[in-house]
């Protein structure tokens, strides 16, 4: 069994997901120039998620920058296309997707109180988000 | 969260489906950002444009129609990706018209004044000293919060068109006073700024100090000094444009004109913390900076893009003068961006004539950040813009070329079809 931690955070958005972790440390746009809605894919030249998916994953990044039409990728990945994360951790949420995961009803957190999520939290860890409750698990995944 | 009786009238239903969604969403999000209260707002701008909004967004705004949803507050909305009056030289894709069509529609069913700008804040959605907003656009909210002192988020599109819909919004981050405080002291070098005020510079210059400014701050309220006194509107227009894509927040404190900052202590609210952080920019850090833009210091170009934000009348009367007696180069475009208003002031005033008998176009309603760059130009066109959030904003956009600089540079490249820049 692998070694399972607990965190316990803010509820930006209510509900339960779990999911394969894909973090990042910088801050992340879902705008329409620099994200694809359509298929989940982070264009932003130079980042380092770029050419990831965000698919199906629990997306760790540090908040929301740009432009504020990137509440309108987040929707259009759940909402039309498909292809949206299954939960969202940030450093600090801004309300441009914390917006739209209310919206759409992905499951949502900030301000782990033991740190910064993409500090505790690494690519590739199994995570499960209750954000009914306030808390997330994470399983380390094996190196 | 305390709800007023109003609050809980509209949560219960008895306004009607659409205040009672709106609700339940603005009720959600206050719990969510810790808000005590939603408060009444003065205003709302939401977004318009097809690129950027897609399906979901023309989801939302048909499913609010059905209900029936009004504003309920001054209103105004963004730019879309075209010329409503000349979009046959758009050469758009063939959907992407009938789908804006069906956004505006919908925007028209709500009540929303079809303003299609991006500065509404000098025209016709102005905002007062402790005003509550609830608008999207980076430049317009930092200009109101900044310039003004009016109290808003840059707020997301779902919150604001909720927030038309009930007139209310919960009473969190900028509308917060506790939470306009400045957190990082940015020093502007005195050389920099005595260096500003060449011809037709305006815009690149205080755009990219704008973005300095905004890099180093961040997420944190700056509290900027050794700005001048007296600031032209256009050299704040471009300053505070950067309030995003650099800046999370839409609070600039610029010492000696925000009407929250007369002084630095005022800027903190009384007293500035001991273990406050302190930048400067210097006049090397603004010109490295400023080359960055460019990806080649000197190329060919196939267009130019200004007007981000929106060109006043008087850039407009500017431009006239500096295209007066020269010819763009027929494979170069030249595009120009104000808002309806500003362009009819031009009509009458004979600057649109002026600016267009050069080649150029002045375009109204139109951003170049809401065109499919990607399927109209292809990667391999160079644009030159003078506006830093321009080129931060497209430059995903199929990954076009960009030069940086001047718009007196701009203006030569489109006579020769070389840019090169001479402005440092």
């Amino acid at each position: 069994m692998p070694e399972t931690r607990r965190y316990t955070g803010r509820i930006i958005s209510r509900g339960k997901a779990e999911g394969e972790a894909l973090v990042t440390r910088r801050p992340l746009s879902l705008m329409g120039s620099v994200f694809d809605f359509t298929t989940g894919i982070v264009k932003l030249g130079g980042h380092e998620l770029e050419g990831q998916s965000v698919k199906d994953r629990i997306l760790v990044y540090d908040t929301d920058y740009m432009s504020t039409s990137g509440t309108f990728g987040l929707l259009n990945m759940v909402q039309v296309y498909g292809c949206g994360p299954k939960g969202i951790i940030w450093r600090d949420a801004h309300n441009i997707c914390a917006s739209a995961a209310i919206y759409a009803g992905v499951p949502a957190m900030d301000r782990l109180r033991e740190g910064i999520a993409w500090e505790l939290i690494k690519t590739g860890d199994w995570v499960r988000l209750d954000a009914d409750n306030g808390f997330i698990e994470v399983a380390r995944a094996k190196i | 969260m305390r709800l007023s009786d109003g609050d809980k009238r509209m949560l219960d239903g008895s306004e009607g489906p659409a205040a009672r969604e709106a609700m339940d969403h603005l009720v959600k999000l206050g719990e969510a950002f810790e808000a005590d209260e939603l408060v009444d707002i003065d205003s709302v701008h939401l977004f318009s444009d097809w690129l950027l909004m897609n399906e979901a967004g023309l989801r939302l705004y048909e499913r609010f129609v059905g209900l029936g949803a009004k504003m309920r507050v001054h209103s105004s909305c963004e730019p879309i990706g075209f010329d409503l009056s000349r979009w046959q030289e758009f050469n758009l894709p063939s959907e992407y018209f009938s789908k804006q069509m069906q956004l505006s529609r919908c925007l028209r069913q709500m009540g929303v004044v079809l303003t299609y700008s991006n500065l509404i804040h000098l025209t016709q959605n102005v905002p007062t000293f402790g005003a509550h907003i609830a608008w999207i656009e980076g430049n317009a909210t930092g200009w109101a919060n900044s310039v003004v002192g009016a109290r808003g988020n840059r707020e997301s599109p779902i919150n604001c068109l909720m927030a038309g819909i009930t007139g209310r919004l919960p009473k969190y981050g900028l509308l917060r006073d506790e939470n306009r405080r400045a957190q990082v002291i940015v020093e502007i070098d005195p050389e920099i700024i005595a260096s500003f005020g060449a011809p037709g510079s305006t815009s690149c210059d205080w755009s990219s100090l704008g973005m300095l400014v905004g890099d180093l701050a961040f997420d944190r309220i700056p509290a900027v000094v050794g700005l001048p006194r007296r600031m032209k509107i256009e050299e704040l227009k471009a300053f505070c444009s950067m309030c995003s894509p650099a800046l999370t927040t839409s609070l600039i404190l610029m010492v000696g004109i925000s009407p929250e900052a007369p002084t630095l202590e005022a800027a903190f609210g009384g007293r500035i913390p001991k273990d406050v952080e302190r930048k400067r920019v210097t006049l090397d850090e603004l010109k490295d900076g400023f080359a960055a833009l460019s990806e080649v210091p000197s190329t060919r170009i196939d267009g130019v893009l200004t007007g981000c934000p929106y060109k006043t009348v008087y850039e407009l009367q500017e431009l006239a003068g500096m295209l007066e007696g020269r010819r763009v180069k027929p494979d170069v475009f030249f595009w120009v961006y104000t808002d309806r208003a500003i362009w009819e002031l031009a009509e009458a005033s004979g600057l649109r004539e002026r600016i267009e008998r050069s080649g150029a176009r002045l375009y109204h309603d139109a951003c170049p950040v809401m065109i499919p760059h990607d399927r109209m130009f292809g990667p391999d066109k160079v644009f030159a813009a003078d506006s830093v959030k321009m080129i931060r904003l497209i430059r995903g956009l199929g990954k076009p070329n960009f030069v940086f600089g001047s718009l007196a540079d701009l203006i030569r490249a489109a006579e020769t079809g070389t840019f090169r820049s001479t402005r440092w």
